[in-house]
């Protein structure tokens, strides 16, 4: 059973088109990421996917149709800028979102715990920190205990221990089979978390599919000699040179794969008539393999 | 649900600083108004000639009507609480966070127009324990029919407060700014329907939302002199028609509209 069909979204904002027929399918257990930088559409998909904003074109399909209050108790959602009621506690909110999911309030002392605002449940909501109100929407996401999490940027706003507790947190949720949804531009995040990955831009999908696929890790060359024209034309010729680029005018930047022999490469070279004098192997951060991505599209 | 709804609601408006500032200033107004009628009243000197006894508006059965008409204007801060609360929940991102919650758009109104009558009883309870009271001082011989002759107008009153309400929530879903609502509805009650009543010299002015709404209450003094035209059971059916228009067209803006 899909656990979400998304099919075929797009949503305009005046002539703007802030998604680009979007679609997704969310399996049973999985933990899926939507990647993108800011303003790539990331939040309007998932508030399109929640029912809070209309979409222009396609559909959105919970659990093969099943019932809004079936929805409702199986699911459990986080989005940006969290919102609860400023004058109340954070235990007195919990109370309202565990009426709204028909959950007891022994709910309350749990997911608290969880996410470490049990000391600070008497606290009025607008005197906490920016990083206890996102713990404060992850403690209603899991109210009720739900078999799908959907969370937009839930490291918003919080320190590198807060980071780390909410991502342990998230790693337990999906290490028991439960699903995850969730939409970060924080590509390490993405990466420690989520088994599939789309990554979204101006938004469109541009890549989907299994993480460690999507964001593969493969190394660049660099390489430089004094006619880099001829170098360009020599190295365009040879076969384990996937993409080739001109860096800054003075380097040939060259996309590789792991076992690629740059001893190999320099003996082409020099047979060609080339000696070059810089040939660095580097292997690339995934931030720079994302920005690649991004700029590619 | 609607359980839920009342559980929640009430969570929230208990809690909330603004409601118990404007429920306590509406307290105030009331007893206030009521004092002033009652010593203003019960101090005119009776002519031996006079025909008409200033204190008989204020015994049992008018003290109902001249109570109700009494308190209607400090009642009017009810409405301005709704829309305070809505304008202040669309801005902050509640309404947001209930929907990820779960509520859906029905709930979402269901749960205001819950709120709304909650708010309704309670004023006509503070009305109907006015009336009781001024009543039982000022009336000679008590008979439980004379008390309960003229408190249709008990019910006229809830449906007035009521309506006045949710016009309000109306005005607050569409328009979403607590300062624009709030001057929009002023400016419709006080500017804009008048006028259209001013011009327009057709009975149909008669069944626009806050003629219908004001057709509920009588100022017995008034009805003393021009004599009795009101036609309570039009008002009432009036009220209620707009009671309805106004919910569903509340529903159609927050059904359309992206959080």
């Amino acid at each position: 059973m899909a656990i979400l069909d998304v099919n075929h979204l797009s949503k305009y904002y005046g002539s703007f088109k802030a998604l680009d027929n979007f679609s997704l399918k969310l399996e049973q257990g999985q933990a899926y990421g939507i990647l993108g930088p800011n303003g790539s559409g990331k939040t309007t998909a998932l508030s399109i996917i929640l029912g809070l904003r209309h979409a222009n074109e396609g559909e959105v399909i919970w659990f093969d149709g099943r019932s809004d209050d079936a929805v409702r108790r199986l699911t459990g959602s986080s989005l940006e800028n969290p919102a609860f009621l400023p004058g109340l506690s954070g235990a007195q909110n919990l109370r309202i979102s565990a009426d709204i999911k028909g959950a007891p309030y022994s709910e309350i002392e749990r997911v608290l715990n969880k996410t470490g605002l049990w000391s600070y449940r008497k606290r009025k909501f607008h005197k906490y920190s920016m990083g206890m109100k996102q713990r404060l929407s992850i403690a209603a996401a899991l109210i009720g205990d739900p078999e799908v999490l959907i969370l937009d940027e839930p490291t918003n706003g919080l320190d590198p221990q807060g980071i780390y507790q909410i991502r342990e947190l998230i790693l337990e949720f999906t290490s028991k089979g439960k699903t995850l949804l969730m939409a970060s531009h924080i590509l390490s995040e993405v990466e420690k978390i989520c088994n599939h990955t789309l990554i979204l831009n101006h938004g469109k999908i541009i890549h989907d599919g299994p993480t460690d696929r999507v964001l593969v890790q493969k190394p660049t060359l660099e390489i430089a000699s004094k006619n880099l024209q001829e170098l360009h034309e020599a190295l365009s010729r040879y076969s384990q040179i996937e993409y080739l680029n001109r860096t800054y005018g003075e380097l040939l930047t060259a996309v590789i794969d792991n076992d690629f022999d740059v001893a190999e490469l320099n003996e082409y070279l020099v047979k060609s008539g080339i000696s070059p004098h810089h040939i660095v192997k580097k292997q690339p951060t995934l931030e720079q393999q994302f920005i690649e991505l991004i700029k590619e599209n | 649900m609607v359980k839920t709804l009342i559980k929640i609601e009430l969570r929230k408006l208990l809690l909330s600083r603004s409601a118990q500032v404007i429920f306590l200033l509406f307290l105030l107004l009331s007893i206030l108004s009521i004092l002033f009628v009652t010593t203003l009243m019960g101090e005119i000197p009776i002519d031996e000639n006079a025909t008409v006894d200033p204190r008989q508006f204020l015994s049992f059965p008018m003290v109902w009507d001249m109570i109700s008409y009494q308190i209607s204007y400090a009642a009017l801060l009810l409405p301005a609480l709704i829309a305070i609360l809505t304008c202040a929940e669309l801005n902050s991102g509640i309404i947001r966070q209930h929907l990820i919650e779960g509520l859906s758009r029905k709930e979402l109104v269901a749960g205001k127009l819950i709120t709304i009558v909650l708010l309704s009883v309670l004023a006509t309870l503070l009305f109907v324990i006015a009336g009781f009271l001024v009543g039982m001082a000022f009336t000679d011989s008590t008979a439980l029919s004379d008390i309960t002759e003229g408190s249709t107008a008990i019910f006229r009153f809830l449906l007035y407060i009521t309506g006045v309400s949710v016009l309000a929530y109306t005005f607050a879903v569409f328009i979403g700014s607590t300062g624009t609502t709030l001057i929009s509805l002023l400016g419709y009650l006080i500017i804009i329907e008048p006028t259209i009543v001013l011009v327009i010299d057709h009975p149909v002015v008669d069944f626009l939302p806050n003629a219908s709404f004001r057709q509920l209450l009588n100022f017995p003094i008034l009805e003393l002199i021009r004599g009795s035209d009101a036609d309570y059971t039009r008002a009432a059916l009036a009220t209620t028609g707009w009671l309805i228009v106004l919910s569903l067209l509340s529903y159609y803006r927050v059904s359309h509209k992206d959080y």
